[in-house]
């Protein structure tokens, strides 16, 4: 549903209809603004990618591709900006800059937890999340947050399909074990706690 | 075949169905599937336990700007020379009504803000029960509108003043401006507001009128028998009850009051007929009580867009016990 409604959006801004337009840029600035700073804290070159973005799709309009998944599309035109205009910021040849040297993905989270969230482990599996490399946390950041499949998440970051199935498996794994252990002690303390 | 802990995890709807009391089903869940009882853990910790990054200095302002520009080059980058094709469809999903000014509006932005134009114009943005709505104005003001709410945005030739009519609830996000004073009014009082995150709540059918500071700094005035304006502090929630008169500047969980904006509503100790209004506006239902004294009966506990109104009152049930029945869209409840 949403889909077919993104492909009718996008269909009407292509053929020039202003509206279409307004609302693609109401509708994910905001998005796109949250996505580009998880690669740096520069503001500035965020904000500056975001209208490279926009500023393209108004020139180029009907000369798109069609797509049914406006977000996607979008957040894959923000990443080559974003690392384009990274590169020029450090003044780097293209060649020596690979994704390696855009090393961070700002996202983590709280290993803060009340007694609940720590029986279960939750503090390590917050834990191991933060210890994730940023090629993976970006995987995990699309797939999650942003609804988009393996195949989407390989276009945007620009690597094998393949690759994204497998290194999310891996991690998911390894989260797994962790809380493989505890679901053991879990049910023991549930055991013990409920008579 | 059976499905994998990632195939849980990264599934739309299993990431909806997913709230901070997931954990209590663990147990229950592990036994019955140990693949979703672990993707629910670790969707746990992705949804409820992610840090956000620091609070951006790009502001509505910048957008509003790159906006403007993009628009300007896609009018000159336009093959067919201008032409406007309405789009009802998203019109309509988005519920937007525009009453006045139509033409100047569809003319674009620069005709709009035109000095000129010294008619007063409104516009007007609605949202039905079940729906909500973000929109930014003209002025950059971002404003998240809530179920059955209602807004009027005067586009006076006044620069120094920009008033704001309001019926329900909604949250402002408001461009700083010292050149000029931003007012929220509604039926009970009216918000006087420099550049500033603020929720106002104020419904006709409902008995409190709210409005809480996020961010900046506001003034409540208007009130009615009392003089003297009301200032709030960040944190701070200034509540109206109608039925007394009476009004008081409380310390609000302001991450709270603001969830309505991703399905979420959270009371805190308050009567059984006011959140059975909540409860219509969210569900699109009609609410009734059998008994009138049961509605006076205080809750506390949260409801959520995505699971269905009965979960909700599973839960009430837990403490009060009520019976509900169902007929479309019109609920009896009684004491059990």
């Amino acid at each position: 549903m949403q889909r077919n409604l993104d492909a009718e959006i996008w269909e009407r801004f292509k053929r020039g209809d202003e509206e279409a337009f307004s609302y693609i840029f109401d509708t994910y600035h905001l998005a796109l603004c949250e996505y580009g700073q998880r690669f740096t804290s520069d503001e500035f070159l965020v904000r500056d990618s975001i209208q490279d973005v926009f500023f393209e799709l108004a020139r180029k309009k009907d000369r798109l591709s069609p797509t049914d998944n406006i977000l996607f599309y979008l957040l894959k035109s923000l990443r080559i900006k974003i690392f384009a205009n990274i590169r020029k910021s450090h003044r780097i040849a293209e060649t020596e800059l690979d994704d390696e040297r855009i090393d961070a993905f700002r996202l983590s989270y709280s290993t803060e937890v009340n007694p609940e969230e720590k029986e279960l482990r939750l503090d390590l599996v917050a834990d191991a999340l933060n210890q994730l490399p940023p090629r993976l946390k970006e995987t995990i950041y699309l797939k999650f947050y942003k609804n988009l499949s393996n195949k989407e998440v390989a276009e945007v970051m620009q690597v094998n399909y393949q690759s994204v199935g497998n290194s999310v498996q891996k991690a998911i794994a390894k989260l797994k074990k962790i809380l493989d252990t505890s679901c053991e002690s879990i049910l023991l303390f549930l055991q013990t706690a409920i008579p | 075949m059976k499905k994998e802990t990632s195939d849980h995890l990264f599934d739309k709807q299993f990431k909806e169905s997913l709230t901070k009391d997931s954990l209590k089903k663990f147990p229950e869940e592990k036994t019955k599937d140990k693949e979703s009882a672990l993707a629910m853990l670790i969707g746990y910790v992705l949804k409820w336990k992610r840090r956000e990054i620091d609070h951006s200095h790009i502001g509505e302002k910048d957008f509003q700007k790159i906006k403007h520009e993009s628009l300007e080059i896609f009018r000159r980058s336009s093959s067919s020379g201008f032409t406007i094709r309405r789009l009802p469809r998203i019109a309509a999903a988005a519920s937007i009504l525009i009453i006045l000014g139509v033409a100047s509006y569809l003319l674009g932005e620069k005709h709009f803000f035109s000095p000129g134009d010294r008619q007063a114009q409104v516009i007007e943005f609605k949202t039905p029960r079940g729906q909500q709505s973000e929109v930014t104005l003209p002025d950059g003001t971002f404003v998240a509108l809530n179920y059955d709410s209602k807004l009027k945005y005067h586009i006076s030739p006044d620069k120094k003043l920009q008033e704001i009519e309001l019926v329900g609830e909604a949250y402002f996000k408001v461009t700083h401006n010292k050149s000029r004073v931003f007012r929220v009014i509604t039926p009970d009082m009216s918000v006087n507001v420099l550049g500033t995150q603020f929720d106002v709540r104020a419904y006709p059918e409902d008995n409190r009128t709210e409005t809480t500071l996020l961010k900046g700094v506001v003034e409540i005035k208007d009130i009615p028998q009392k003089e003297a304006p009301v200032m709030l502090k960040p944190g701070e929630q200034w509540r109206y009850d109608k039925s007394t008169g009476e009004d008081k500047v409380i310390q609000a969980n302001t991450n709270l009051v603001t969830t309505w904006r991703t399905g979420e509503y959270h009371f805190n100790r308050q009567p059984l007929n006011e959140i059975a209004k909540t409860l219509e506006r969210m569900y699109k239902v009609n609410i009734h009580f059998r008994d009138a004294e049961l509605g006076k009966e205080v809750f506390s506990g949260a409801a959520y867009k995505d699971d269905n109104i009965e979960k909700f009152f599973d839960l009430v049930n837990l403490t009060i016990p009520i019976k509900v029945q169902r007929d479309s869209t019109d609920i009896w409840i009684e004491r059990k």
